[in-house]
């Protein structure tokens, strides 16, 4: 616990974020041990040699088609959206007519009509079903929750 | 347009806007992502998914706070999850630049040097630091820890490059 203390305190200080207070506090830990004054400079000077270190710019190609990419790929959901939302209104249309125009027809026995319609309905039951799923998954999708924190 | 700015923009449904934040963190991101996949090309896909993902819930973002901290975090997951569905493959270590005229160039590379040797937690609460130039807050924020906590990783993690450091010093003058 004392170490933890001593840590966050020395880090405050190589970062010269100290309070009076804390200043204080840290002195007596100094005083306590000299030794550590001699390891407070030493950390200081690796945490000024770190700010030298820079990263390696990337591929510049990469990174000149990186907008593009994201902005493809941001315009092919809303594309699928779209396209998802027309199928299955198109498809929905298509099966009504299908459905009506076989259920009216005298010659098609009652259990065949019958096993359409449930047919029908076991799919609309298993897409509802897809969708709520889905609609679960994203309110506990860990990126939204990000947003809130 | 200013950070705050353009995260409006897109939240009222400019989509070009988008475009002023993924050209200011693009480099960052990527950076991130291959500091834990050591992988550019699915370091360069883990960064742009992300933006992705930060794109489809920019509406629940707060334009006064900080927009970095956030991406890195979504940078961090999708890293970790990536990390978690495949082996690694083709391992590139992060590469540096250190200015050769720099009169610290040599003890600059002893510490990056040694950096590379640290546990996963040091390296990445240093590399958080220094190369993604997150504040405290922004660090307990992304790692989900507290505040004291961060402190004490950073310093904990300086003084391990130390005795790295003290350590090769003295292989090399045995």
């Amino acid at each position: 616990m004392q170490d933890d203390r001593f840590a966050v305190l020395a880090e405050k200080f190589l970062e010269g974020m100290l309070t009076p207070e804390e200043q204080k506090e840290l002195a007596e830990f100094l005083n306590k041990d000299p030794s550590l004054r001699q390891e407070l400079a030493e950390l200081k000077d690796i945490g000024e040699v770190m700010k030298v270190i820079k990263l390696k710019s990337p591929d510049e190609e990469a990174m000149e088609r990186f907008w593009s990419v994201v902005y493809n790929r941001i315009e092919r959901a809303v594309g699928m959206i779209l396209l998802s939302l027309g199928a299955i209104l198109l498809l929905a249309y298509g099966v009504y007519m299908l459905i009506s125009d076989f259920l009216r027809d005298p010659s098609v026995p009652i259990v065949v009509r019958l096993g359409v319609v449930g047919v029908v309905l076991g799919l609309i039951v298993l897409l509802v079903s897809v969708v709520k799923e889905r609609l679960a998954i994203l309110k506990v999708d860990r990126y939204s929750k990000e947003v809130d924190k | 347009m200013t950070e705050r700015e353009a995260i409006i923009a897109v939240q009222m449904g400019d989509k070009s806007a988008f475009r002023v934040l993924v050209e200011a963190y693009k480099e960052k991101a990527y950076h991130l992502a291959l500091f834990y996949l050591q992988n550019e090309a699915d370091a360069l896909d883990v960064a742009q998914e992300a933006f992705i993902k930060v794109y489809k819930y920019i509406r629940k973002l707060d334009p006064n706070r900080p927009f970095y901290p956030y991406l890195c975090s979504v940078v961090r997951n999708l890293a970790m999850d990536h990390l978690n569905r495949q082996a690694r493959m083709d391992c590139v270590p992060l590469e540096v630049d250190i200015p050769v005229d720099d009169e610290r160039y040599h003890r600059a590379i002893m510490v990056w040097e040694a950096m590379e040797k640290l546990d996963d937690t040091a390296r990445e609460i240093l590399f958080l630091r220094y190369f993604q130039g997150l504040s405290y807050e922004e660090m307990a924020c992304v790692l989900n820890i507290p505040k004291g906590t961060v402190m004490s990783r950073l310093f904990y993690a300086k003084r391990k490059i130390k005795k790295l450091i003290e350590g090769g010093e003295k292989e090399d003058a045995g």
